[in-house]
């Protein structure tokens, strides 16, 4: 826990905007837990390989959502036969779930805005 | 159960490893498994993607690691100081007293830093001055170390050496310049046309010498100092291209030179070589025996010190055979090289590395009393770590967070120290000029605050470090349910072991600076040869040739005057530097003196006076007598000689009587003996010396001193108005009474036992408040044990004296450490001290005596409270 935020009761909004990295993460454990490595193939195909997180970065964004409590480790493993130890899965919390669902409002607001002034074409079917 | 993962050996395993090592520990200890696992999935896809992909691969790994890894740290330097800083305003007297010790230690060692640095560690400001050396002629078997050249000699070494660049002469003489609004004396600096050249001086109006200013029948010129341009011209640039007359000659001013450090010594104008009508003498060029120039040279690319020192030597060997007369291998002959800058540091080489080394005492003991003030404040954080050690921090972050503090605290210290070290850079330049022309470099620059920076961060560590390595302990035994006391017994340890450390470091502080007091104390009580109360001095030049008339005049005009006792005349007078021209070192012969002495080494120094020169400077006549009026040229020159030479070539026989010879064939009686008179220092024994007549010796500049019996300011005035009576051009300038003249020549002795003493004074508050505290701390923390002691009928008494008992314990280690450090150490102060032994029993008794009491009485303050302890309340609380 970061000793600045100790005893502080936090908004969802504070935690806004979210870095692009980071709200991938998010997004890729919204459909269930998922270990780092799955997340990353995972943001990698969503993006077609145009996010691709490197080990350091990745568990620097883990770490940082686990110290906000946006996601925690989740205690269910697979079966023992295709479980390997030397990983942790990870899955949203009720918190992490709350500050995805905003960014993507936030972002909806700014598409938008981006349509009303003609920035971007009308949305597609 | 913790799982681990074989690191592997192969290069990208070991490159992943390196990186990961990067990171914080407890970021290694959440996730490195998991990073190595990912690591190696990644490198597999990658390996599959092709070789470009892989090599990408480990690009973008290598560099989210270092980003992340850098994000991390980053992160905790900000918890932790911002924990710092809200620990710091929660006990604000602590952070107070630890801010201004470190800032006291801090500043003192920066000054001491930004003064070693200008003068001792930076290049000289000359472009060229790094390479120049000076050259010097010795004559080792009579003892004679740095004689000057005649210009013979320097043709000589100019024209036959194979190593030297250029070679550059440098003579000072003292000339009038006329044409200003008043008569100016001003100091000239005779040089050769490429002096600046290859010192690399550019000038900051005009141009400096160049080889037509040096040739025969040049047009003279002048090339100004800063200070004097400064001084005596307002710093008006407009004097480029003025007129001014010097030695009946008209002279140009064609430049002005920058503020840097005068080489080799300070002087008001330079001129070249030919303009100097000493230099330009037919005796000056023709005769080999004129030594009066000092020669300087920078060595050939790649030619080092010693192949020049043979070079010359050679050519030292060639004069001697051609020239036995001039060079008798009796007097032995060779050539000295010095390098000029350490020649410019020499005189004060040892006096800052004196105080170098007491301001690094002086912080090691700040940091030893600041850390033991952590100590205890760690001890008052103890259930708050042991808090955190529960819930998961591990010991390196909590001892990462007390670094982060420590160097917190330093660093505000270190500002603190940067204001005090800014604001001596006066004081530090008046103390070092009273030794070298260095002095004028010494100023506040990036390195000296990189310098500060660096130190408060170093000091930052160690405060923050030493005092957590008990954090182990205290967390581990107050977790694990055992008592309190036992952390507290290690803690109390530490402080007792860092107060011993403060006293031994005080008291080789506190040696260093009774040296340096004696001394002072001693050379104020050295019988200088004369009684300076109640006589006052002038140095007075005159230009028009008529000296003895002059003189003569100036005397009895003088001592008409009301209130003056005597007055009389010499060539230089004691204890002062400026006045050197007169005394000329010279070689000896002696008739009807003892048999054997014909070859004694050493040589005399002539000094001229007249007659009453020494009634008034109240040195004592020995035997025989004083000059007279009558002991002119034409009737039969005679010498007086001092006590010193008297008991040097007549031991046990009179003087009087005796004659000698100097520097040709003509015999002198000797017809007095006079006191010695310390010319040459308070700190420096009398050497032979022969005192002739003004009368048989004229002189253009002499000194002048006048015994009255009342001190009056007036009568410097009526003397510069007397003078000038006689002869509107003389100049008359430092009027100082002789006491004046004898503090003076004390100023930087003094000074540096000032300083040396406010260091031993400062490390004696700080080690006093450091028992103090640590004893206050003994009484709170053993409230308990001496709780039960008093109810089982112990007196306060009893519990005071058994806890002095650890304080004698404490007091003996540390002065025991510290006086054998002292004793060892007192040696290397040889160049500081005078008069007294380097281990001199009365500082080393007077400096522990001194300690014992402050340590006695600071620690027994805390210990009168146990009077007032009330056993049964104490019971109850526990």
């Amino acid at each position: 826990m970061k000793g600045g935020r100790l005893g502080k009761k936090r908004t969802i909004e504070s935690y806004l905007p979210l870095t692009p990295a980071l709200f991938h993460v998010l997004l890729a454990l919204a459909d269930g837990e998922k270990h780092g490595y799955v997340i990353s193939k995972e943001i990698a195909r969503r993006t077609n390989n145009e996010v691709k997180l490197s080990t350091g970065t990745l568990y620097g964004i883990i770490k940082r959502l686990l110290d906000d409590a946006m996601i925690e480790e989740s205690a269910q493993r697979p079966d023992f036969s295709l479980d390997d130890q030397r990983r942790r899965y990870y899955r949203l919390t009720k918190l992490g779930k709350a500050v995805a669902e905003a960014e993507a409002e936030r972002m909806e607001r700014v598409l938008a805005l981006a349509r009303s002034k003609h920035v971007l074409g009308p949305q597609s079917a | 159960m913790a799982i681990r993962i074989d690191p592997g050996s192969g290069l990208e395993d070991r490159f992943f490893g390196a990186l990961l090592r990067l990171f914080p520990a407890d970021f290694r200890e959440r996730f490195a498994v998991e990073m190595r696992t990912l690591f190696r999935d990644q490198q597999r896809d990658a390996r599959d993607a092709g070789r470009l992909a892989y090599v990408r691969f480990f690009w973008d790994t290598g560099r989210g690691l270092v980003a992340t890894a850098f994000r991390e740290h980053r992160e905790i330097l900000f918890q932790d100081a911002d924990y710092a800083l809200r620990l710091m305003r929660k006990d604000m007297s602590f952070t107070i007293v630890v801010i201004l010790i470190l800032g006291m230690a801090i500043g003192a060692s920066t000054a001491a830093f930004m003064a070693a640095n200008a003068i001792l560690i930076q290049p000289l400001p000359f472009s060229g001055g790094n390479h120049l050396i000076h050259l010097q002629q010795r004559r080792p078997a009579i003892g004679v170390e740095n004689m000057a050249f005649s210009v013979k000699e320097i043709e000589d070494y100019r024209s036959q050496n194979r190593t030297l660049d250029s070679v550059v002469e440098f003579h000072e003489m003292t000339f009038s310049l006329l044409g200003g609004r008043e008569p100016m004396r001003v100091d000239t600096g005779v040089v050769s046309a490429n002096f600046f050249r290859i010192l690399g001086v550019t000038p900051l109006y005009g141009r400096t010498l160049m080889d037509e200013d040096d040739r025969p029948n040049a047009r003279p010129v002048l090339i100004l100092s800063y200070n004097f341009w400064q001084k005596s011209f307002g710093g008006d640039p407009n004097v480029v291209g003025q007129k001014y007359s010097m030695n009946d000659m008209e002279h140009i001013v064609v430049g002005i030179l920058p503020p840097i450090p005068q080489f080799p010594s300070e002087v008001d104008v330079y001129m070249p070589t030919v303009a100097c009508p000493t230099r330009s003498g037919d005796h000056a060029l023709h005769e080999r025996s004129w030594h009066m120039m000092n020669v300087y040279a920078t060595l050939k690319p790649g030619v080092s010190l010693a192949e020049a020192q043979a070079d010359l030597n050679q050519i030292a060997k060639r004069l001697q055979a051609a020239y036995p007369d001039e060079y008798p291998s009796a007097k032995g002959y060779e050539i000295g090289l010095q390098p000029v800058h350490e020649e410019l540091s020499h005189d004060i080489r040892p006096v800052l590395i004196v105080l170098a080394a007491a301001v690094g005492l002086l912080l090691l003991l700040a940091c030893a009393n600041v850390t033991g003030i952590m100590v205890s404040r760690m001890l008052a954080r103890t259930r708050e770590l042991t808090v955190r050690t529960i819930l998961g921090a591990s010991r390196s972050r909590i001892l990462r967070g007390m670094v982060t503090e420590g160097v917190m605290l330093a660093i505000i210290g270190g500002m603190v120290g940067l204001i005090l070290a800014y604001w001596s850079v006066g004081l530090l330049v008046s103390f070092t000029s009273k030794f070298t022309s260095l002095a004028s470099q010494l100023t506040f620059t990036p390195q000296v605050m990189a310098f500060c920076f660096l130190l408060s961060v170093a000091c930052g560590v160690v405060i923050g470090m030493v005092p957590s390595v008990g954090v182990r302990y205290t967390a581990l035994f107050t977790a694990e349910g055992s008592n309190a006391g036992a952390s507290n017994v290690i803690s109390l340890k530490t402080r007792g072991a860092l107060v011993a450390a403060q006293l031994a470091l005080c008291v080789i502080l506190l040696v260093a600076a009774g040296l340096a007091l004696r001394t002072v104390l001693h050379l104020e009580r050295v019988d200088p040869g004369f009684q300076p109360s109640g006589v006052l001095t002038a140095r007075i030049y005159i230009l028009n040739g008529k000296h003895q008339e002059f003189f003569k005049e100036l005397l009895e005009r003088t001592r008409r005057l009301p209130g003056v006792v005597s007055a009389g005349l010499a060539s230089s007078i004691p204890l002062h530097d400026g006045a050197s021209d007169g005394p000329v070192p010279i070689e000896i012969r002696q008739a009807k003196a003892t048999e054997h002495s014909e070859t004694k080494p050493g040589t005399p120094v002539i000094r001229i006076v007249t007659p009453d020169y020494f009634r008034t400077l109240g040195a004592s006549i020995l035997g025989g007598r004083d000059f007279n009026e009558q002991d002119t040229s034409e009737v039969q020159p005679v010498v007086v000689v001092n006590q010193h030479m008297a008991n040097h070539y007549w031991p046990g026989g009179n003087a009087v009587g005796k004659q000698i010879a100097v520097s040709s064939e003509k015999w002198l009686p000797i017809v007095g003996v006079v006191s010695d008179i310390r010319h040459l220092g308070l700190d420096q024994d009398p050497i032979d010396e022969v005192y002739g007549s003004l009368a048989e010796s004229p002189q253009a500049a002499m000194s002048v001193v006048i015994r009255s019996s009342q001190t009056s300011p007036e009568l410097g005035e009526q003397l510069r108005w007397i003078a000038h009576d006689i002869d509107p051009n003389a100049v008359v300038a430092d009027v100082r009474p002789m006491m004046q003249v004898r503090k003076d020549w004390l100023a930087s002795r003094r000074t540096t036992a000032m300083f040396l003493g406010i260091f031993a004074v400062v490390a004696l508050c700080i080690t006093a408040s450091g028992i103090s505290g640590m004893m206050a701390l003994a009484v709170g923390e053993r409230k308990h044990e001496i709780g039960v002691r008093l109810a089982l009928g112990a007196t306060p008494g009893t519990v005071i004296l058994s806890m002095m008992k650890q304080v004698l314990v404490l007091m003996t280690a540390g002065l025991g450490v510290g006086f054998g450090a002292a004793w060892l150490m007192s040696t290397s102060m040889s160049h500081v001290i005078a008069g007294i032994a380097p281990r001199d029993t009365v500082t080393f008794a007077i400096s522990s005596a001194l300690l014992i009491a402050v340590t006695t009485a600071s620690s027994f303050v805390p210990l009168t409270r146990i009077g007032q302890l009330d056993p049964v309340v104490l019971l109850r609380a526990e």
